[in-house]
């Protein structure tokens, strides 16, 4: 049984709030002990758990502490809340100005924590994450890899792969749909985190090449296109044409692997197949054992890399995996991939909460200043310090109380909005904001902002509390400005990472492409594997797909490509040149795509020389090359690359085919980064699963959709259409993390900016009004107001300089975390300080002008004869 | 007099401890209320009921074992003194008193 030490913090508040001895000590074991109780259920309940307790310790110890208090809710706390609520109704403007302000931010906080929390439970694909290793995430590996590996292997529990694939799936009504599956070894089945809901798991006998084909359907499939039929278990569905019997439906929330993956198949092949050592579509997942470590299971990749070199010598020369080989966490690739630009966000919104709590300490340490007589008058009538302090904390409660009530009501629809703006699945909010992980941050957060808000008076009442009736000029004035420059400093910080995330939205804006996005349309196919077996079979396919489409009216033209433009990375091939032959692991590697003639039409790519892949070239295996510009100035600088020949296939690494042409470069796998080498090849010569049509159109592309869906399932309908996208999404997809995080960060910068110029104003009008006296009697004795005015102003531009001066060496510090989303921006670049220090400047200077304004205003005569 | 009857809670804690006898300890008292009473009382409110009793005299504790995990804190076991004993046997007759006649009442 392990041991679950409750969280410490609130250990330590405790600890110190209970009495001392054995009441106190017995008090703190007992909570432990239910903790620990409560833990083995859900650790993260338990913590709630000990959450509420100690505040119900905590309110118990500040509020019922007087001697003869028998019940709830006697004198005291009552006639604090009394006391709030009358000097809330004195003030109901400003009282509900800033809950209004504090239940923003507190909803702002929720809300995109619920999306870290729910974006990071969503990636929690293993029940056993502690455990669960990604072998070798570096690559895929082929059947016979795998098969390979799980012969040697003796430190996992369960081992396998998984491979991800679209599925035709014949639904009860007849209709043919496109579903997203993942084959996957059974015992790797078994380790999924999500339930099943009926029916039983995938069994090892499942994967025995030549028995009886099962599968088991997603929750969300079973309820679409079954009408949640609790009878499907053991009926028999078509799946890409093949008969396969439904064992089991996996609970909600089967998220993945395989993103939204809705059917699962056991993952067999037949070993005869040319596929089984050549196709590497296979992702290792391993699952240790409670002894072994991951040290000891790199070390048998390691041991495995070098079989690998031992038995293909050819492919795998030796070390050439070295430092290329890894294992780590399965799911911690995955959390560090999503995580951190929701983390950086999270940081934007913490930041913007600290600045508003800021802030509304400072209204409040204003009227705290106003208040000191009452305050003084009170202490010495007898009343006790403590008791004072007690008010307004029962006051500052009220406030966050209710700001809390408000923020969690905005957190749900801020965090839907929030995962709605990234583009893609990765990104999910949580299911509810009322989930145990989001409950605790936010009232974590809304402690934090308690704190704040009160801490700022009630540490300028201890300090004044005694000579708060001699009046002292201008006291808490200090402290005021403190947190003026505070805020100023976190606005300057958030920016300037705005500004540099707007730098390089731009930048990635003017990245060259290579092509055209407009009119483009791109529908992602999966043909079952018997529809592309061999070239021939394969081309009736594409010929069919290309024929039909192209006489859609409103097409202009359609090609064909196994890996479309930003989407994805072609896979890299050797290549060996006629003129200087050397072995498959020396020699230059360029991504090798698989596209049609079409494809150079639909691009609108021209040959630089020599002429484009053609009708002609549909031989068995590939006949022509065509290379983008990159390529043909690394192989062939003297430019004649055209009537060259060179071999691409480590399987035949002697057989030469000619290169035909030379074309300009295309952008293809990411958005950044220069465009590398690229080799184009004839799809009808090796065809692919995955092929995407990319189709032109004379006119706005979402209304030809459904004909073009039609269209494809009336040449096949057994062919799945994994999903469909206009060019320009994809290419917005590619950098839609940068677009969103821009978006966001400049709605916290600007938000900092208001808060901290209202700051600047706030403290300059109080202290304007504090000083009427020293104003009027200046002007009195014959100071110009343009004096008064420029003194002023001034002032608030002092705060402001030191703020921002303590904000541009605080981003100095930190915009590296940005790094990882910067495009040609460095992290450092001065414009991107200075821009954000004169706006920030000019608001704060026109903060400043308006108090000042009115103290240039302000009639001697009526001063000095007021109060 | 105030200290002449005591509150519904507090009566519902002594009885608890005494139920369970040598083995009343906080958590102990708190799943007694609960299996018995259906009350969950929040932790605030049972260790102050429990501190208050003490200081009255009703009940009286000492310090119990430690284990780990409670952090190798101790627990601290109450028992019912005589004057709580007292208490809730006078209580007890003050309500039975004004009980006598009623069994009926409530039916109708």
């Amino acid at each position: 049984m392990s041991l679950h030490r409750p969280p410490r913090l609130l250990e330590r508040i405790l600890d110190w709030a209970v009495p001392t001895g054995l009441s106190g000590h017995a008090t703190l074991g007992d909570l432990a002990e239910e903790f620990q109780r409560r833990a083995e259920a859900s650790p993260l309940r338990a913590r709630l758990w000990y959450l509420v307790q100690t505040g119900s310790i905590m309110f118990y110890r500040v509020f019922m502490r007087q001697r003869g208090e028998r019940t709830v809710g006697n004198g005291a706390l009552v006639m604090d809340l009394r006391w709030s609520f009358r000097s809330i109704l004195r003030h109901p403007g400003f009282f509900l100005g800033v809950v209004g302000v504090l239940g923003v931010g507190l909803g702002a906080n929720a809300g995109v924590f619920s999306v870290v929390d729910g974006t990071l439970e969503s990636v929690r694909w293993w029940s056993d994450p502690g455990a669960t290793v990604a072998i070798w995430p570096e690559r895929e590996v082929s059947f016979g890899q795998l098969d390979l590996y799980s012969q040697d292997q003796n430190i996992y529990r369960s081992f396998g792969g998984y491979s991800e694939l679209a599925f035709a799936l014949r639904t009860p009504g007849g209709e043919s749909v496109s579903v997203n599956g993942v084959m996957i070894t059974p015992a790797l089945f078994r380790e999924l985190a999500v339930q099943r809901a009926y029916g039983r798991a995938l069994a090892d006998e499942d994967a025995i090449f030549g028995v009886e084909p099962v599968v088991v359907i997603g929750e969300g499939l079973w309820r679409r296109s079954f009408g949640a039929d609790p009878a499907i278990i053991g009926t028999r569905v078509s799946i890409s044409g093949a008969a396969v019997t439904v064992v089991g439906v996996q609970g909600p929330g089967s998220a993945a692997p395989g993103g939204r993956a809705e059917l699962w198949l056991p993952l067999v092949m037949d070993p005869r197949n040319d596929d089984f050592w050549k196709a590497q579509t296979i992702t290792l997942i391993g699952v240790l054992r409670e002894d072994a470590t991951l040290g000891q299971a790199q070390d048998e990749l390691v041991t495995f890399t070098g079989r690998l070199s031992q038995l293909f010598p050819m492919f795998y020369p030796p070390g050439f995996a070295d430092g290329r080989a890894t294992v780590g966490l399965a799911d911690k690739a995955q959390r560090r991939l999503v995580s951190t630009p929701l983390l950086l966000l999270l940081a934007g919104t913490t930041l913007l909460m600290i600045v508003t709590a800021l802030n509304v300490g400072n209204l409040l340490l204003g009227r705290a200043i106003d208040r000191r007589r009452e305050l003084a008058v009170r202490v010495s009538l007898g009343a006790r310090r403590s008791r004072i302090v007690r008010q307004l904390l029962v006051e500052g409660f009220v406030f966050t109380a209710l700001a809390f009530a408000i923020g969690l009501s905005i957190a749900s629809f801020a965090g839907r909005w929030l995962a709605s703006l990234f583009v893609g699945d990765a990104i999910v909010a949580s299911s509810s904001v009322f989930s145990p992980s989001v409950l605790f941050y936010s009232l974590g957060i809304a402690a934090l902002t308690w704190l704040v808000v009160n801490g700022v008076p009630i540490a300028h009442f201890l300090r004044t509390g005694r000579s708060g009736l001699r009046v002292v000029p201008d006291s808490g004035a200090a402290m005021q400005r403190t947190l003026v420059v505070v805020q100023a400093a976190l606005a300057t910080l958030l920016l300037i990472s705005a500004t540099l995330l707007v730098a390089t939205v731009d930048n990635l804006r003017k990245v060259p492409l290579g092509f055209a996005t407009g009119g483009l349309v791109t529908l992602e196919l999966s043909p079952p594997e018997d529809r592309v077996a061999t070239a021939p079979v394969a081309r009736t396919l594409y010929d069919g797909l290309i024929e039909n489409v192209s006489s859609v009216s409103g097409v202009e033209a359609a090609g064909l490509t196994g890996w479309l433009p930003l989407r994805t990375q072609a896979p890299t091939t050797p290549i060996n040149l006629e003129t200087f032959p050397v072995e498959p692991a020396q020699a230059t590697k360029a991504p090798m795509h698989m596209v049609d003639p079409g494809f150079f039409e639909v691009f609108d790519v021209q040959p630089l020389q020599g002429r484009l892949l053609g009708s002609q070239d549909r031989g068995a295996e590939p006949s022509a090359v065509v290379v983008n510009q990159t390529l043909a100035d690394m192989l062939w600088p003297d430019g004649s690359a055209v009537g060259q020949r060179i071999a691409i296939d480590p399987h035949a690494w002697m057989t030469w085919v000619p290169v035909v042409g030379v074309v300009r470069d295309i952008r293809s796998g990411e958005i950044t980064g220069p465009v590398g080498p690229a080799l184009y090849v004839s799809l009808a010569e090796s065809p692919s699963r995955d092929v995407t049509l990319v189709v032109r159109t004379d006119g706005p592309t979402a209304a030809l959709i459904p004909t073009l869906r039609r269209t494809i399932r009336s040449v096949d309908e057994l062919v799945p259409i994994r999903a469909v996208q206009g060019m320009d999404e994809v290419v917005r997809a590619a950098y839609a993390t940068s677009w969103v995080m821009m978006g966001l960060l400049i709605v916290l910068a600007i938000m900092a900016t208001v808060l901290g110029a209202i700051g600047i104003y706030g403290v300059l009008a109080h202290h304007v009004a504090l000083s009427r006296k020293e104003i009027g009697l200046r002007m009195a004795l014959g100071a110009a107001p343009g004096v008064v005015v420029g003194g002023v102003v001034r002032s608030g531009l002092l705060l402001a300089v030191i703020g921002i001066g303590i904000g541009s060496v605080a981003a100095a510090m930190s915009t590296r975390f940005l790094e990882s989303l910067l495009y040609e921006v460095s992290a450092l670049a001065p414009w991107a300080f200075v821009t954000p220090a004169l706006a920030l400047a000019v608001a704060a200077g026109m903060a400043a002008w308006v108090p000042a304004a009115r103290a240039g205003r302000l009639p001697p005569a009526d001063v000095l004869r007021g109060d | 007099m105030s200290q002449d009857y005591l509150g519904e809670f507090e009566q519902m804690v002594l009885l608890s401890i005494m139920r369970l006898g040598k083995g009343a300890y906080g958590l102990a008292i708190r799943d007694e209320l609960e299996r018995v009473a259906g009350r969950s009382p929040s932790s605030g409110s049972l260790y102050t009921t429990l501190d208050r009793m003490e200081k009255k005299g009703l009940v009286q504790s000492h310090e119990g074992e430690s284990t780990r995990e409670r952090g190798g804190r101790p627990r601290r076991y109450v028992r019912v003194t005589a004057e709580g004993r007292a208490f809730l046997a006078r209580c007890r007759s003050t309500l039975l008193a004004l009980w006598d006649g009623l069994e009926g009442a409530l039916d109708r």
